[in-house]
């Protein structure tokens, strides 16, 4: 048994044969790579186009004073730090009539069920102008409460109270500074864990 | 190649999902809503029809050796340009497909019929093939869509059927998922033994 | 002369002498130890706990009558299971839930669980259960709000929306870290006392509540040797003992009372985890799976995302019961363990 494999691949190891495999693979692989460029030019620019229709959607949601965004700003260690156990995903520079209004920082903080994806606009002055929910995945009928902002016992959007807070509040907890919806504490927290890290990431940034 | 065999087999008796069993975490994953069934049953489609046909074409001058690394450099490149068409022309179905149009690549009903009959059989029976296969796997796909979509969330195609209190959502968990596929698997299967005795 | 062409021998197996047990007379065993419970829920929640319960049972009942008939099966309504799978669902949601929610919850368990796998005795996990549980993933919200007992009973009719909601004690017992869970507890003690929770004066599912009155029915079913000591014993000994030792606030006594007494365990225990079809046979087994699910059940309160474990860890270790009846299967007289076997064959 293994003798009879070791002389097939004596047969199939001789040079020209290992040659054709190569070329043949690698014309393969060029004429599709050279399709996909194609396509690739065809789409690149729309693709870019949607997504930043999109980003620009959610940041309008965040900071209602601006009118433009700039790009991506650079993100950097010591920004990264400042979020602590939140991911920071991209912070843009929201403008009104050219001048800076403030920021709108994309972060990642962990729901009850897995992560949640969310826009926190915060103004010049470190106060936060508004929060909404890019991507989630709470509980239905709970969590999900949350993620669609409705009221707190107190009559006040879930996502709504963070309006107004700023870095001045002290450390935003649920229970004390932060009220969550009966049932979906979890999820309050998740929100309420990247809001705090979106203050601190602007107020490194001054 | 008998085209009404082909057509038979692709939709019932060798039917990709519930006889052949290919293609499963896709199915459970993506079918909560009929607009997702459709997308990815079309893109499905299309992927395989076309690989099998350049598949089919080249068979004869693929080595046998480095078959199955050409049928995946072939499919990821249908797949790559099919993910890039569905975020630029229609960016809503693409955001709720997510990964798993990327992952078409490593379907195995995609692999499974290029080495079990594109690289065996012409091209115009391939291109058959792909055709009922892909409406073999679409048909499924809506079937489970339907229910789930149906009776997890009261809505068909986004339009609300059933008022919001009342559909079972544990349809719409993977769990519901697992239920449904294997639900239908066991209907499939029980047809078949039945459609089998009548002979 | 005997007629020998046709005569009918019937050939059945052994045993050839019958007891006088029946499905039907095990059954009415166990709808009556739950009665008390079920009286306590109507004394604790309103009238319209026995309203649900009677839905539930009325559905469960249907819903067997119309599979068996649709698939053209001898009927077993009269066996009485599905009467106690309507009373167990009942008794493990809240009280002032829809009625229709309850009847998908029936359809689900009867149904899916039970007829679809070949009906009494070969499902494989309790259908009760599984009926909760895909109540809870579905309609999350509606099964994890429970009646305040002490300030309102749920209306039998109409709707409950306006009802005054409390937390279960076993909410009380969970919290991001340990502050927060010692305070909470402090909270929940001075809420209710352990008399409260003991006789069951405390929100929850319907039939939970009252720890006392279901360890009432539980001894009349190991006294009517409906079920054995050794599943009940080894789940509700399980959970004391790591409830005990590992309590989470206040004293270990205090935290394993409270564990005890709050939330599905003691119905769970009794009434759910005895469960024929989906425990083991063996007695040893029984041992196995009791602790197996009082291990779970404590992982869950502790670490996982909901408050109450007695659900799903029942759910899980129905699943290790195949494998629990393989391992702990008797030697047959005279001959040796196989294992044994082959050691002395070498």
């Amino acid at each position: 048994m293994s003798n009879d494999v070791k002389t097939k691949e004596k047969v199939h190891m001789d040079p020209q044969y290992i040659i054709r495999l190569t070329v043949t693979l690698l014309i393969t692989c060029m004429v599709v790579a050279a399709a996909l460029g194609g396509v690739n030019a065809i789409t690149a620019d729309k693709i870019a186009a949607t997504n930043w229709e999109k980003t620009v959607e959610a940041m309008k949601k965040v900071a209602p004073d601006a009118t433009d965004f700039s790009d991506a700003l650079p993100i950097t260690d010591e920004m990264t730090a400042a979020a602590g156990s939140v991911t920071l995903d991209s912070v843009y520079e929201a403008l009104a009539n050219g001048q800076s209004v403030g920021y709108a920082l994309k972060v990642v903080a962990s729901g009850s069920q897995g992560k949640i994806e969310m826009m926190v606009g915060v103004d010049g002055e470190g106060t936060v102008t508004g929060v909404s929910i890019v991507k989630n995945s709470e509980t239905a009928g709970i969590g999900s409460k949350v993620m669609n902002n409705e009221n707190t016992a107190k009559g006040v959007g879930v996502l709504s109270q963070f309006e107004g807070k700023t870095a001045a509040d002290g450390v935003l907890t649920v229970g004390s500074n932060v009220d969550a919806i009966s049932g979906a504490t979890v999820s309050t927290r998740g929100v309420t864990n990247g809001v705090s890290a979106a203050l601190a990431v602007a107020g490194v940034m001054g | 190649m008998n085209i009404g065999r082909q057509l038979k087999e692709g939709l019932i008796t060798q039917n990709p999902v519930l006889v052949q069993m290919l293609g499963l975490c896709s199915t459970m994953a993506i079918t909560t809503s009929i607009m997702n069934g459709l997308g990815m049953g079309v893109s499905v489609l299309i992927i395989l029809t076309a690989s099998n046909v350049v598949i089919s074409a080249i068979r004869k001058i693929v080595p046998d050796k480095i078959r199955i690394a050409m049928f995946i450099v072939v499919i990821a490149g249908f797949v790559t340009c099919v993910d890039l068409l569905l975020q630029a022309f229609v960016p809503a179905i693409a955001e709720s497909l997510g990964v798993f149009i990327p992952l078409i690549v490593v379907n195995c009903i995609i692999l499974g019929r290029a080495e079990s009959f594109s690289y065996k059989n012409g091209v115009a029976g391939s291109f058959f093939d792909g055709i009922f296969q892909g409406l073999g796997y679409t048909a499924v796909l809506l079937a489970m869509c339907f229910i789930r979509e149906l009776l997890g969330a009261g809505t068909l195609a986004g339009v609300r059927i059933i008022p919001e209190q009342f559909p079972v959502g544990v349809l719409t968990l993977p769990v519901g998922g697992f239920l449904v596929l294997g639900f239908l698997i066991a209907a499939m299967q029980w047809a078949l033994s039945k459609s089998k005795e009548g002979k | 002369m005997t007629d020998y062409k046709n005569l009918k021998l019937i050939a059945t197996s052994s045993p050839h002498i019958r007891g006088s047990e029946r499905t039907q007379t095990i059954m009415l065993d166990v709808i009556i130890a739950m009665l008390p419970a079920l009286i306590f829920a109507c004394f604790n929640f309103g009238l319209r706990a026995l309203c649900l319960t009677a839905v539930s049972v009325a559905g469960c009942m249907f819903f067997e009558w119309l599979y068996q008939k649709v698939m053209k099966k001898p009927s077993s309504v009269m066996d009485l299971s599905s009467v106690v799978t309507g009373m167990l669902l009942s008794f493990v949601c809240p009280v002032q839930m829809p009625y229709w929610m309850i009847l998908i919850g029936d359809a689900f368990a009867i149904i899916i669980v039970k007829q679809l796998f070949g009906g009494i005795g070969k499902n494989f996990v309790n259908p009760a259960l599984a009926g909760r549980a895909v109540l809870l993933a579905s309609y999350a919200g509606t099964m994890t709000s429970w009646v305040d007992p002490a300030v309102n009973k749920a209306a039998a009719f109409g709707s409950n929306v306006d009802i005054v909601t409390a937390a279960t004690p076993l909410a009380y017992m969970k919290g991001p870290d340990a502050a927060a869970i010692a305070a909470s507890f402090d909270q929940l003690k001075s809420t209710y006392s352990v008399s409260n929770m003991f006789l069951g004066q405390i929100g929850g599912s319907m039939g939970e509540v009252s720890a006392l009155l279901l360890i009432v029915g539980g001894v009349y079913l190991i006294w009517r040797k409906v079920i054995n000591w050794q599943t009940p014993v080894a789940y509700i000994g399980t959970v004391a003992v790591l409830t005990f030792l590992f309590p989470r606030a206040g004293t270990g006594v205090e935290w394993m009372l409270y564990s005890l007494f709050g939330g599905g365990l003691m119905l769970g225990a009794f009434f759910m985890a005895t469960d024929y079809a989906t425990s083991p046979v063996t007695k040893k087994g029984q041992l196995i799976f009791g602790v197996g699910c009082g291990v779970f059940t404590v992982l869950i309160r502790y670490f996982g995302s909901y408050n109450e474990g007695v659900c799903y860890s029942i759910m899980v270790m129905n699943l290790f019961v195949a494998l629990i009846d393989k391992y702990t299967k008797p030697v047959r007289f005279g001959t040796v363990k196989s294992d044994k076997k082959e050691a002395s064959g070498k």
